[in-house]
Order: C-alpha cells, then sequence, then structure tokens
C-alpha cells in the first residue's frame, strides 16, 4: 500500500475531478412525477408527543388511584359486620351489609339472628305465594330463602338487618335474601 | 417547476430566517426541507435538483450499477419526501439524505452477496468504456471494498467534511480516517500497476 502523501494529494485531485458522475436526465422528473403522486407528508406538531405522554401518565395514575380506592373500600367493609354477607354471583363477593348500587341480579344476602316474630311483618306473608306462616317460622334448619323481586331486594335486607341488630325475639332465624331477576314479580318464601 | 414563488427572503448573517421574497432557488436545504415537510412538493424538487447528481454519484461508486444507482436514488428520495416530517431541523439534510440513499446502496449489496449476479453486469459501467485515464481511476476505485469505496465517494469525491462523511456512513471520524488513508494507498497501487502493466 502507497503512503506517499503528494500521491494521496493527486489522487484526491483526480477523484474530485473524476469521480462524479451526473444523475440520468428523467432522474429528477421521474422521482417528482412520484412524489406528487404520493399523499402530502404530515408534519407532526412538536408539541403532540410530550402531550400524548402527559395525557398517557396521567390516565395510568387516575386508574391506580381508582384502583387502589376500591381495594381500601372493598378491605373496609369486608372487615365490618358479619352479620350479613352478600354475594354477587359465583366469582365475587362484596363485604357484609354492603350493597353495592349495582349489584347484579343473582345477587344473594345472608341474615342472621332475624327475629321470627318479625318475619310474618317483614314479608308481608298474607300475599306471599306458597308457604303458610306458621311452616315459615318452624322451618328446621332456622333458615328460610326468600326470592324477591329486584327493586325491593335492597330495601328489604336493610330492614332484615334493622331487625337483627333491634329485635328481642329469643325465636330467630337465619334469611337468605335473594335478587330475582327481572320476571320476579311477588315473594317467593321456601324452607330449604 | 415552478422556480420563483413567493417564499419568505434571509435576514443578514441568519441564513435560516427570512422575512422578504426570494428565489426557491437561493433558499437553504433546511429551510427547503421545513417547507417540504409541510408539503410543499416545488421545494422539496429544489433539493431534489440540488442533491441528485452528489446521490447518484455516491450510490454508483457503492453499487457499481448504473440501474442499481438509479433505484437507490429514486427511492432513497421517495423515502425522504414520505419521512421528511421527522427530519430534525437541528440536523444536516444533506447528511441526513446521504445517509439514506447509502443505506439502500448498502441493501443492494447485501441483495447481491445473498443472491449473486453475473460479475459483467456489475462492472459494466468500468469495462465498456475506452481505456483512458477516468475509467483507470473508476475502475481502481471499483476493486475497493465498499465501505472503503464509500468513505473515498464521500470525502474525496462528493467533497464531504470527515466529521459530516462520518455522519452519513455511520461510524467514528477516526475510522473515516483511516479508511480514506487505506483506500488511497490501495488506489495509488492498484494504478501504479495498471500502468506498468
Amino acid at each position: 500500500m502507497s503512503d506517499d502523501p503528494t500521491q494521496h494529494d493527486e489522487l484526491r485531485r483526480r477523484l474530485a475531478e473524476q469521480g462524479a458522475a451526473p444523475a440520468p436526465p428523467e432522474l429528477a422528473d421521474e422521482v417528482m412525477r412520484r412524489v406528487r403522486a404520493e399523499p402530502r407528508p404530515r408534519q407532526r406538531p412538536t408539541w403532540l408527543r410530550p402531550t400524548l405522554a402527559l395525557v398517557a401518565a396521567a390516565v395510568l395514575v387516575v386508574a391506580a388511584l381508582v384502583g387502589i380506592s376500591r381495594i381500601g373500600s372493598a378491605s373496609s367493609s369486608s372487615s365490618g359486620s358479619s352479620a350479613a354477607r352478600e354475594t354477587a354471583g359465583p366469582a365475587s363477593s362484596s363485604g357484609a351489609g354492603r350493597v353495592p348500587s349495582t349489584a347484579p341480579p343473582t345477587a344473594t344476602a345472608l341474615v342472621h339472628g332475624v327475629p321470627a316474630a318479625h318475619l310474618q311483618q317483614l314479608f308481608g306473608l298474607k300475599s306471599a305465594s306458597g308457604v303458610p306462616s306458621d311452616t315459615l317460622i318452624t322451618c328446621q334448619p332456622a333458615r328460610i330463602d326468600v326470592r324477591v323481586p329486584s327493586a325491593l331486594y335492597d330495601s328489604l335486607q336493610a330492614r332484615l338487618r334493622h331487625a337483627a341488630a333491634t329485635g328481642s325475639s329469643a325465636r330467630r332465624v337465619t334469611v337468605v335474601l335473594h335478587r330475582g331477576g327481572a320476571a320476579v314479580r311477588t315473594l317467593r318464601v321456601t324452607c330449604p | 417547476m415552478q422556480d420563483a414563488i413567493a417564499i419568505p427572503l434571509p435576514r443578514a448573517g441568519a441564513a435560516a430566517a427570512y422575512d422578504g421574497r426570494m428565489r426557491l432557488t437561493d433558499a437553504t436545504d433546511e429551510w427547503l426541507a421545513k417547507r417540504s415537510a409541510r408539503g410543499d412538493a416545488d421545494a422539496f424538487e429544489q433539493l431534489v435538483l440540488r442533491y441528485q447528481d452528489r446521490l447518484y454519484t455516491l450510490a454508483l461508486r457503492v453499487t457499481l450499477s448504473e440501474a442499481d444507482a438509479r433505484d437507490c436514488v429514486q427511492e432513497g428520495l421517495i423515502s425522504a419526501w414520505r419521512a421528511i416530517g421527522s427530519f430534525r431541523h437541528d440536523a444536516r439534510f444533506s447528511t441526513w439524505i446521504y445517509r439514506i440513499v447509502l443505506r439502500k446502496a448498502y441493501d443492494v449489496l447485501d441483495r447481491r452477496r445473498r443472491m449473486p449476479e453475473p460479475v459483467e453486469e456489475v462492472v459494466a459501467v468500468a469495462a465498456d468504456r475506452p481505456a483512458d485515464e477516468r475509467l483507470d481511476l473508476i475502475a481502481a476505485l471499483a476493486t475497493l471494498e465498499p465501505d472503503f469505496r464509500a468513505a473515498v465517494v464521500a470525502c474525496d469525491i462528493i467533497g464531504m467534511a470527515m466529521d459530516e462523511a462520518a455522519e452519513a456512513l455511520g461510524v467514528p471520524p477516526g475510522t473515516v480516517k483511516s479508511r480514506l488513508h487505506r483506500a488511497r494507498g490501495k488506489l495509488a497501487e492498484t494504478l501504479q500497476s495498471h500502468r506498468t502493466a
């Protein structure tokens, strides 16, 4: 390999003079024909990327906060009263005595220690179908299942819990309250 | 091509800032690139006209094929038009466009390596012309490895500065310098042996 600087300079001069090759005459026209046929390039505003990143981060933070608050409220309600337990479907459960406003139609609440004497009054057994009042209070074990119209579910559950907390009757039963679907229009009381 | 349209004039001492009217041919590359990014095809055409010879030289000397060089330049310029919105305006347009076309040229070499073409087609540029001094030089250039050829074309033929060539070739300036030195030495040797043969 030659290292002669003079030779290198001479080569540089010759390369600069002779190395260039003109582009074919139709090249620019062909390129511009294709460029003009293309959709115009859209320049994304420079502020868009950081703004999008900021919005995405904010959404994540809000989602995380909502998630944390839900976990917090679920654990605090599950540590409360165990007098009543509500299950929402087969896969999930929420705290006792708490009735979510969006409870699904299949929700079930278990209320222990309801005074038997209150049952006739609570359920208006005269209008309930299928179960005579004397049978109701002698169910064995001391438990009844009540399927109620969806609209009555929350208020009945509250009244049951209130009766369980304040009633003084010695004879107490466990009430399993089922939220009926849209088709359920009357109370249905059964012994297990 | 519309050559004299209403575009702002440069302020004294500020090449990229304009506040009057001037010809498109007088605008800087970066200003034209900015206009192109807004969809101004006339501005882009000015860049095409300005760079087509240098890009073609770069592609031809690297690929050693007129057809491939034409394709590289065409595809490179179309790619540049599509991507000009992402061009960083603090960078040099020249480096950006050289790099795009050079990448196309290397793609051609890679394809050729996988599917070797008949040698006659590849060296046709040098072989079918009279054996004058110019041809000697071009033929000698064709004997270099592509990376060395690219360094020689960038610095000695197109006239890029060392740092610009380094950026366009995607290697450190020191690498360009050493490739250049070795390539020139090899060229001198080849030309010498050609003369004595």
